[in-house]
């Protein structure tokens, strides 16, 4: 399998999905602990350069960026004060270093970080330029020798930025040493084996599920919540089972154990309480992921999700924004009767002030849920019950900590030129199978996976449907006021001359959703030949 | 004096005379009204009513009993007095600014000035003073859509509350939020909820965070957050749910009843089985306290307390201070269902003039400073409204201003850019 390289001429070139903002812990715990237990990164996005080779204004090679600059270089100036040579100058430490824990895990590795400024030599001095380096090198304490911290490994990241006007450059305190807690406890099981690979479970767990990288949707989700939760300590989960129970559709496994019960909060029954509580914390700082059981039951929290999450970010003229996540399956699932099984899609996508995903695949579902989880606006994730079970190749990419699917991009699933099929969730794997139907009769399907209900990727559509001709919407939806109708009158709006057919809507029947399996079947869309009598 | 005023709630409502009488037979209500009674004295013993009532009642919950008890010992000596003299001129001009903003509320919405629902605080002023004035600035306040006065005791400056009023570009949350919507990051006031009930999870979400800052980030945080909310409310599903999981959590939140006996124009007493709202904190295991809320004094000690046992991280308490409201429920209401008799004996007690006897009586300030005050807040309201009426009107460009945080969010537009990034989306001329 390639391996993907984003770094060209020292300069980095990221597809629009990757949000590369990455977070102390998790250039610490994601990127810096792979390269340093030689375990291989999935994509290469932060290239190796000796940073003291060079000055600091040609580490940026071609590019002409003014963002950070990224590089693995070797660890050895970590372990002293020593001054670094360069050719036009010397990087000094700043005396303090900073120690970076892993809240989440009970493990021992440490991240440390130092500050260094670069002075430039001219004539019989040296002057203090703008250039900071931050030089985070991966320690463990020994146990003998009073957990005293020891540097461990080859490798030191090293993020090189020009200081600006109002940009803080922290004044690390040396104390910090002294910090937190407790002698490094850990799960012996998990880390004796591993040790040699050093790594934590999540690497592990990133490749486990694979054989030729594949990766169910439960395991996408739940390798994404991990990796947030670890990146950032002010993400948290909230909601009924997610704890204890691990997760009523085992999405959150594991997250307890590793992250503890003040981040991953086992809720009592009260929908509109623990979702205003949620929209409460993100109003005040925090990050919280809140998980309905079901979609259904956010219908008792609606108030919250719309009118103190939606809206405030507006009414309060930017100064509060709410950056808060609404997950759960949404959505039929198999046999659970009426009030189990509406699909909100159409509900929520009308709301302003939302945004409105639905992932289809484990690369949806991955890079979905972490571009909502680092989108500072609130998010309704709708997922689907009957997608966490199925297997999705995965490629390289996705794998890695940074991995985002940019939100209001649709995807084409299927590059066609005679229909276009428009669907989100689990309509998109229906979509496929009719397009493979349908080729048997000639028809060349093309299969939009929406991702995005809100907002809704009307450019994409259009330029389909413009190629086309003929569009098709398909939603798990009731017909009224659904998803489809609103793609419907875009269309019409917009690409009105390229349409050969009046635009067929197939949606869920306008009934309440019935108990008994054969008329359940017949309430949804199902993907068959045209003869098959239902 | 006192005699006159005994079981006032009879009065309340010619409506509903029957439902007084068989509401007099009852424990509950009868020691409800005595506390007015006992209240009416400012020197006098504690706010909680006669104390033979209450320990038979509060028998549920120690906690509620410690806190009465403490407060007896305090209030017992009179030389021993609740305030000092800044203290006492702070709470007066607080009171006064909230009084006197209110009532240029009221004039600028009968010229025109001011429009759709503005709910006014007159007369309530004791229960945001005593209790706004002892937060820092980093602890929170939420409240309903009764919101400008716990705004301005929080610090949020008048004239951006009257410029909001207005609905002009430099108000705190530049016109698109209104009446019902103040909210200011800077100030830690999250609003301004138009629904009832719905600031309560709020804020327990607020209480939740300092919680987690101080235990998952181990940051130095003793945040105390605040809920305002009304009677009308503690019939509301939520307000159950959060007591539950505040004091479950024990989360630094104070639950602030402001019980001004009617929701709009549905009395306490005719919607409430159990009008005692005090009585349901310690069913959720948290105290629950009753006080005058149109005495400062005692809201202001009952306030320290239940602050204190927030910070300290003893956990939640629920205040219920009965409290009255001048006007009707809103500029648009005709108020015609209550009674002048209760109005009038209400008015006799308004805080402010009780705490200027109260600074009269102790010496701590005089006719003149006190008029001081009074010049100077006239001239900060007056210069509030000069200020909001020379603002300018919302730009165009600020329609779609604000929705996002991240203003990706519309979407991409026909040309596949980011639709934010298009000149004319921001200038406010591109279709939406």
């Amino acid at each position: 399998m390639d391996k993907l390289n984003f770094v060209r001429d020292g300069g980095r070139k990221l597809p629009p999905g990757f949000r590369f903002e990455p977070t102390e812990e998790e250039i610490v715990f994601q990127y810096l602990s792979r390269k340093t237990f030689s375990h291989p990164l999935p994509a290469l996005v932060i290239p190796e350069i000796d940073v003291f080779s060079m000055d600091p204004w040609q580490l940026a090679g071609d590019s002409d960026s003014e963002e950070d600059m990224y590089f693995f270089s070797n660890a050895h100036g970590c372990d002293n004060e020593s001054e670094r040579v360069t050719p036009s100058g010397v990087w000094k430490a700043n005396g303090s270093s900073k120690k970076i824990i892993n809240s989440s895990k009970r493990m021992p590795i440490v991240g440390i970080k130092k500050s260094l400024v670069f002075y430039m030599r001219s004539s019989t001095k040296i002057v203090a330029t703008n250039w900071i380096m931050h030089q985070y090198c991966i320690a463990l304490p020994q146990q003998e020798q009073n957990n005293c911290l020891v540097r461990i490994g080859e490798w030191s990241l090293c993020r090189i930025f020009m200081k600006k006007g109002g940009r803080q450059v922290e004044d690390d305190d040396a104390n910090s040493y002294s910090a937190s807690s407790s002698s490094p406890n850990y799960d012996p099981t998990i880390f004796n084996e591993n040790f040699e690979q050093g790594i934590g479970a999540v690497a592990l767990r990133a490749y486990s599920s694979s054989s030729a990288n594949k990766m169910t949707v439960r395991d996408a989700i739940n390798s994404a919540l991990d990796e947030e939760m670890s990146a950032d300590p002010k993400v948290f989960m909230m909601g009924e089972e997610v704890g204890e129970y691990q997760g009523a559709y085992k999405i959150t496994k594991g997250l307890l154990d590793k992250y503890g019960p003040q981040r991953v909060v086992d809720t009592p029954i009260t929908e509109a309480g623990f979702t205003g509580i949620g929209v409460g914390a993100a109003y005040h700082g925090l990050r919280p992921v809140v998980e309905f059981m079901t979609f259904n039951f956010s219908m008792q929290a609606i108030d919250h999700i719309i009118n103190s999450a939606a809206k405030s970010n507006y009414m309060s003229a930017g100064q509060i924004s709410v950056p808060i996540v609404f997950r759960g399956p949404n959505g039929a699932a198999s046999g659970v009767g009426a009030q189990h099984s509406q699909c909100y899609a159409a509900w929520f996508g009308s709301c302003p002030g939302l945004k409105v995903l639905a992932p289809y695949s484990a690369e949806d579902a991955r890079g979905l849920l972490k571009a909502a989880i680092r989108d500072p606006d609130p998010v309704v994730f709708l997922e689907n019950e009957l997608l966490y079970g199925e297997s999705f190749p995965v490629s390289a990419e996705t794998l890695d900590s940074s991995f985002c699917v940019p939100i209001g991009k649709a995807k084409i699933e299927r590059e066609g030129k005679d229909v276009t099929i428009v669907a989100y969730s689990k309509m998109v794997g229906f979509s496929l199978q009719a397009a493979d139907i349908l080729a048997k009769e000639g028809i060349n399907a093309e299969v939009i996976n929406l991702r995005s209900i809100r907002p809704l990727d009307r450019a994409a559509i259009n330029a389909s449907v413009r190629k086309t001709n003929r569009l098709v919407t398909v939603e798990e939806g009731f017909p009224q006021h659904g998803v489809g109708a609103e793609i419907c009158a875009t269309v019409v709006e917009d690409s009105f001359e390229y349409l050969d057919a009046p635009v067929q809507r197939i949606a869920g029947a306008d009934v309440p959703t019935p108990y008994a399996a054969n008329i359940e079947r017949m309430a949804f869309p199902q993907a068959c030949a045209s003869s098959f009598p239902l | 004096m006192a005699k006159i005023i005994h079981n006032p709630l009879v009065l309340s409502s010619s409506r509903s005379a029957e439902k007084s009488e068989s509401c007099c037979k009852l424990s509950g209500p009868t020691s409800f009204m005595s506390s007015k009674f006992l209240g009416n004295k400012l020197l006098s013993t504690n706010s909680a009513t006669s104390p033979a009532t209450r320990r038979s009642a509060a028998v549920v919950a120690v906690s509620s009993d410690v806190v009465k008890e403490k407060k007896l010992k305090s209030s017992s000596s009179l030389a021993n007095l609740l305030i000092t003299k800044e203290e006492g001129l702070v709470l007066y001009e607080d009171m006064i600014l909230g009084r006197a903003f209110e009532d240029m509320c009221a004039q600028m919405y009968y010229r025109g000035k001011m429009f759709g629902f503005v709910h006014l605080y007159n007369g309530q002023e004791a229960v945001s003073t005593g209790f706004i004035k002892l937060l820092k600035q980093e602890d929170c306040v939420v409240s309903t859509y009764r919101d400008h006065v716990h705004a301005l005791s929080k610090g949020v400056p008048a004239r951006q509350v009257m410029s909001e009023l207005f609905g002009k570009t430099t108000g705190c949350c530049r016109g698109q939020g209104g009446s019902m919507h103040m909210f200011s990051k800077e100030h830690n006031v999250l609003g301004g909820f138009a629904f009832i009930g719905e600031g309560i999870p709020v804020a327990t979400g607020a209480a939740f965070t300092s919680k987690y800052k101080r235990e998952v980030l181990k940051e130095d945080c003793d945040e105390v957050t605040l809920a305002f909310f009304g009677d009308g409310t503690c019939n509301n599903g939520q307000f159950f749910e959060c007591l539950n999981m505040a004091a479950l959590w024990k989360l630094p939140i104070v639950f602030v009843v402001e019980n001004n006996l009617w929701a709009i124009g549905m009395s306490h007493l005719r919607s409430t089985s159990d009008p005692q709202i005090w009585k349901k904190g310690p069913a959720f295991g948290m105290p629950g306290v009753h006080v005058d809320g149109m005495d400062v004094l005692k809201v202001r000690e009952v306030a320290q307390e239940a602050i204190g046992r927030a910070r300290r991280g003893e956990g939640p308490t629920l205040v219920e201070c009965e409290t009255y409201r001048f006007r009707g429920h809103s500029l648009a209401d005709p108020d015609e269902l209550r009674d002048p008799a209760e109005k009038a004996h209400y008015a006799t007690r308004d805080p402010i003039t009780s705490l200027k006897k109260y600074l009269f009586e102790n010496n701590l300030a005089n006719e003149a400073e006190l008029k001081a005050i009074d010049k100077k807040i006239d001239e900060i309201i007056e210069d509030s409204v000069e200020f909001a009426d020379e603002s300018p009107v919302p730009a165009r460009n600020q329609l779609l201003e604000n929705v996002f945080a991240d203003p990706r969010g519309f979407g991409i537009g026909p040309d596949g850019k980011y639709r934010c990034e298009d000149p004319k989306f921001t200038q406010g001329t591109a279709q939406v």
